[in-house]
């Protein structure tokens, strides 16, 4: 090295300033004696420390998330029956009255929700019954009792908040009080540091499911560096209030949004206020600004057209495909090009019935085989709606698909083959007509376009039209639709008779007057959007974007989604960033609840992404389960249904094996009374309450909380054998 | 009892035989400490052969492999009265086993393992777009090989370049895992079993690339390669496998196919005819009283219980309704339909006549414990 310096020329000065930044810039990383290396004593578990580490604190799924959910509506409630379930605690609590041991309950989670995993239980316990259950009075005890070697910032303090599960998060709270320290002697070197710090958190966030992002800004005046951990808090929680219209929970919603942890940071805030901790707990929000989504939605949607989700299903050939390939021909979106292109390619192969077919079914696979294998998903619009389309396949054997295109779904059309003896064959027990219609009633669709299709094959012949209907209404209010909710409407896929324009057919003009299938669309109800609840959107398919990011895609359920917006993604806990929010191939600012979107995304690693993984509001995170209780309805099924039963079972676009763990009870079918307790066997048509597990962790919603996320499918040995709502998480 | 396990699956059987309190003979290698005259300590690995009094036993799917912990009962000049030492139990090696009782259910096992003809070794490809699972089934076991995961991006797409290459990385990791894990001079048949047009697409690219890779091993057994249904890519649609008629025509009697048949008929009685399909060792063992039982579904965990006088109480159970002409069927847990009904209790049992009392019986226990 020496050879190629001009040592004669050099300027001393900045060599030795260079010389000082590294070494003080090596002391921030490992000055004193705070562990790097993951086998110092510090970060190794030790049982004895103290017994707040339960098992349960090295699942994501804390029991925070969940209490979080009902802190919304019960707290300070005393009598509410809130589910409180500490982490492992060997503890004896003194004994209590019912009552105040409920009282104590809620006081200790609130204080759990602002102090973190600070303060062991007992601590906790005896400070609260001290206090007569006052929540105010406990926490400044608290408080005050910690605040003095806080403040003196004396390494035993620190080592002891390294034991708790926020390891990674603590390490670099260390760094961030080296550089609070630094700043007065180097201004110069903020900028190089606080870059460091980030960094540093996010190859320890891995570990960490609900790790918010730092933000570190050198303050303008160099002498106290403001450290920004998760986003702004004095503007979070306006959002918080201004947005979340929780309504009369807001006070309670604002103390809520401090339960997902950010504990490391925490004794340095208080320091700075120990008046107001709740002010001082705000975790990664989604957003830095409040946006105030109900007028947003107006101004953006009110005066548009409404979004509606719309799934067809029907059994295999009746025409679901080409009946919606042709519908789109007809509205324009798809090109005469185009069109003329798949004409000709048909005919090639000698298949040109499927010319519009071929509109969705885009793979080599589905053209050459004649069939839909995958849901495909289109957008059209009508005079008053902006429609999504999801063709789902009609085979048996792509259930699964269809199933997750029903799932996201809010309306349906039902193509039934009118040529003879094909309605008949969809619609006895082996065809799927039957099976998609349970299906998409169990998947909580209520509105359905009945289209009987090929009537051109029957010369458009009355009688057939009403036979069809008939067997059908019958069939379908035993599903229960109502027959308001349903619309029969005679068309032809093919020839593109009476889908949006009025059949100029004579023979079918002379019995019919009632809408085409477009103007049925239309008519259809847009169901309640749930946009002012936290986000949560199930990814059904993931794939490479342009450049580097990667594209999620799949239907937002709740919430809503815009650019630059911060979710976690679940069961593996890493937090993205949305770069780009797209919605039928064009960029959009915001996405609510219903829309289909792609989302690009970074800040993840590919490979962690998963089709079925949920991305959710980092503050109100969705509860990752492998136990679940739920109440199914056993369908028509030729082998009963005992305990130990392997299923697969269907939510949303996952598909996961699961048990039946326990037979809880059996259900009257109509007025959900318990018949017997424990049935040995589930036979057809009946109701149960039961029990199942996963082989691993998935993320599930209360029907109760969630009505769009709460259903499920059971399916075994490729027939569908019930479907039920999930009413109780259990692990 | 003297016993030379030729292959891996009689490693499941020996696992099964083997009890704690046993006694097992077997030569094995032991690492040995020996002080010289001057002080200097030589450690050396030194096969003998020991007997010891069997403590625990742990049997590993993947290798094959059963490894038996206990304390030595002889002495030799290397290992001390009392020691410790694990023995790994390897195919064709002999070893003794000593049982202070032989109950009939174990020594059927031996007969059964000894029984060559019963052997037909069977792999399976279980697979769905972006998942698959590599099998293979023994007459006693089921041992997974492989799991292949594998994301691939939905249609929809302008360019589906990425999902055709992402179809393409599976299948060619599925084709992997066959020729790494399969040894196809044991395996009479490999079953591709998946839904819809999964198994079609992944055969005809497997066979392309084996013509244009030149993969012989795939080339000369293409013939052994069958193509089944299967509703879903998961594990447990092995059984819907192995009852597909095509397939139970091809094993023709081994045990995996008996026993997904045998479960089949209780499921469907238990549909038809609840009352002459019971599960649960108390209610099978009342229908056993009534001698009713035509055919008892056991599994063979039960056996395995540490607890002496449980596994008496089944091996009663077997006794007796064998004594009375029923028919048993003892299942492997291995097997996907074992596993099947270990999740109900492990037994089941189908009975001659219909008993429709136990269940009131029990009934009446309910409401009395209310």
């Amino acid at each position: 090295m020496s050879r190629h310096r001009d040592v004669r020329k050099l300027d001393y000065d900045e060599e030795y300033d260079d010389a000082y930044d590294e070494e003080v810039y090596g002391h921030s990383v490992d000055d004193g004696d705070y562990g790097v290396s993951p086998g110092m004593e510090q970060y190794l578990y030790s049982r004895s420390r103290d017994n707040t580490h339960g098992f349960g604190l090295y699942f994501p799924t804390g029991e925070d998330i969940k209490e979080e959910d009902s802190y919304d509506n019960s707290n300070y409630k005393p009598e509410s029956l809130e589910r409180i379930r500490h982490d492992s605690s060997n503890y004896v609590k003194p004994s209590l009255s019912p009552e105040d041991e409920v009282r104590l309950a809620s006081v200790l989670d609130e204080l759990r929700n602002i102090l973190g995993d600070k303060y062991t239980e007992t601590e906790l316990t005896q400070t609260v019954l001290t206090h007569e259950f006052e929540l105010d009075a406990s926490l400044n005890a608290l408080l005050n009792k910690s605040s003095s070697p806080v403040i003196a910032q004396s390494l035993p303090q620190r080592e002891k908040r390294v034991r708790t599960r926020d390891k990674p998060l603590i390490a670099s709270g260390v760094k961030e009080l080296s550089i609070t320290q630094q700043t007065n002697k180097n201004d110069k070197d903020n900028l190089a540091q606080s870059s460091k710090v980030p960094s540093f958190t996010a190859s320890g966030a891995r570990s960490q499911p609900r790790t918010p992002v730092v933000v570190t800004t050198p303050a303008k005046n160099g002498s106290t560096l403001r450290v920004v951990r998760g986003f702004d808090i004095q503007e979070a929680d306006e959002s918080t209030t201004s947005e979340n219209n929780l309504g009369n929970h807001e006070q309670d919603s604002k103390r809520s949004r401090s339960s997902t942890p950010v504990r490391g940071w925490k004794d340095k805030e208080k320091d700075k206020d120990k008046e107001t901790p709740i002010a001082t707990k705000t975790p990664a929000r989604i957003r830095d600004k409040a946006v105030d989504v109900m007028s947003e939605y107006k101004e953006q949607r009110g005066s548009g057209k409404n979004l509606i989700n719309l799934v067809v299903v029907g059994h295999v050939d009746a025409g679901k495909s080409t009946l919606m390939g042709h519908l789109l021909y007809l509205q324009g979106n798809v090109g005469q090009r185009t069109m003329h292109k798949y004409e000709q390619e048909s005919k090639k192969v000698g298949k040109q019935s499927f010319m519009y077919a071929w509109v969705l079914d885009d793979t080599e696979e589905e053209r050459s085989r004649g069939i839909t294998v995958d849901i495909a998903q289109r957008m059209f619009e009508s005079d008053t709606k902006i429609i999504t389309l999801l063709d789902a396949p009609g085979h048996r054997d792509f259930i699964p698909n269809m199933i997750t295109g029903a799932a996201r779904a809010d309306v349906a059309i039902l193509v039934v083959d009118a040529s003879t003896g094909e309605f008949e064959a969809g619609f006895e027990s082996g065809g799927q007509t039957r099976e998609h219609a349970l299906l998409i009633r169990s998947l909580g669709v209520s509105q359905l376009v009945v289209s009987i299709n090929k009537l051109d094959s029957v010369e458009w012949r009355e009688d057939r039209f009403k036979e069809i209907k008939h067997s059908l209404r019958q069939f379908l209010k035993t599903v229960g639709f109502k027959d308001a909710d349903v619309v029969y409407i005679p068309c032809s896929g093919l020839t593109g008779e009476n889908l949006v324009k009025p059949s100029t057919e004579e023979k079918l003009l002379s019995w019919y007057t009632g809408p085409t299938l477009l103007q049925a669309i239309d008519q259809l109800k847009v169901p309640e959007r749930s946009i002012s609840r936290p986000v949560r959107m199930c990814v059904s398919d993931v794939y490479k974007g342009q450049g580097s990011n990667m594209c999620v895609s799949g239907r937002l359920d709740t919430g809503y989604i815009q650019q630059n917006d911060r979710l976690l993604l679940l069961p593996q806990g890493d937090v993205l960033n949305v770069k780009g929010v797209q919605a039928d191939n064009s960029s959009t600012a915001t996405a609510f609840a219903g829309d289909h979107v792609t989302l690009t995304v970074s800040g993840v690693d590919p490979s962690v992404l998963h089709i079925g993984d949920f991305l959710c509001d980092p503050t109100h995170p969705i509860p990752i389960v492998s136990r679940v209780q739920a109440r199914i309805v056993v369908f028509n099924i030729k082998v009963p249904l005992i305990k130990g039963a392997q299923v697969d079972f269907h939510y949303q676009a996952v598909t996961e094996p699961a048990k039946i763990r326990k037979l809880v009870s059996q259900l009257h079918k109509t007025n959900g009374q318990i018949v017997k307790n424990k049935p040995r066997a589930l036979v057809k048509n009946t109701a149960a309450v039961i029990e199942l597990a996963f082989t691993r962790p998935l993320c599930l919603e209360l029907f109760r909380d969630y009505k769009e996320l709460g259903r499920f499918m059971l399916r075994t040995g490729g027939t569908t054998i019930a479907a039920g709502l999930v009413t109780q998480i259990l692990e | 009892m003297v016993l030379l396990p030729d292959e891996g699956e009689d490693m499941w059987h020996t696992y099964n035989i083997m009890m704690e309190g046993d006694c097992l003979r077997a030569t094995t290698i032991r690492k040995v400490q020996q002080e010289s005259a001057t002080g200097s300590s030589t450690s050396s690995r030194i096969r003998t052969t020991i007997t010891i009094r069997v403590e625990a036993i742990t049997f590993d799917t993947g290798a094959c492999m059963l490894r038996v912990k206990g304390r030595n009962v002889e002495e030799n000049q290397y290992i001390k009265m009392g020691a410790y030492h694990t023995v790994d139990l390897e195919p064709n090696r002999k070893f003794t086993l000593f049982k202070e009782q032989w109950d009939s259910v174990t020594i059927e096992r031996v007969d059964n393992a000894c029984d060559p003809a019963k052997h037909a070794d069977l792999a399976a490809v279980v697979m769905q777009e972006g998942l698959a699972f590599v099998c293979l089934i023994t007459s006693a076991m089921t041992v997974d090989r492989a799991k292949i995961d594998v994301n691939i991006p939905k249609k929809g797409k302008a360019d589906d370049t990425q999902r055709k290459k992402a179809v393409a990385k599976f299948f060619d990791q599925v084709m992997a895992a066959i020729i790494r894990h399969l040894n196809f001079e044991v395996v009479k048949a490999v079953l591709i079993a998946s839904p819809g047009f999964v198994k079609d697409q992944f055969f005809e690219y497997m066979m392309r690339n084996a013509v244009q890779t030149d993969i012989k091993l795939l080339l000369e057994n293409k013939s052994k390669f069958v193509l089944v249904h299967s509703s879903s890519g998961f594990r447990h649609s092995l059984r819907e496998v192995l009852e597909d008629p095509a397939v139970t025509a091809k094993l023709a009697d081994t045990k995996a196919a008996g026993e997904t048949k045998a479960l089949q008929q209780f499921m469907t009685m238990l549909g038809t005819d609840p009352d002459r399909a019971y599960y649960g060792i108390k209610h099978v063992e009342r229908a056993n009283d009534s001698l009713a039982i035509e055919t008892l579904l056991v599994s063979d965990s039960l056996f395995r219980s540490k607890d002496l006088d449980e596994r008496q109480r089944y091996v009663r159970l077997v006794d007796s309704v064998k004594g009375n002409g029923g028919d048993v069927k003892i299942f492997s847990s291995l097997h996907v339909s074992g596993e099947q009904l270990d999740q109900m209790t492990g037994v089941a049992a189908i009975l001659r006549f219909p008993m429709p009392e136990i269940e009131e019986e029990d009934h009446a226990l309910d409401s009395d414990e209310e």
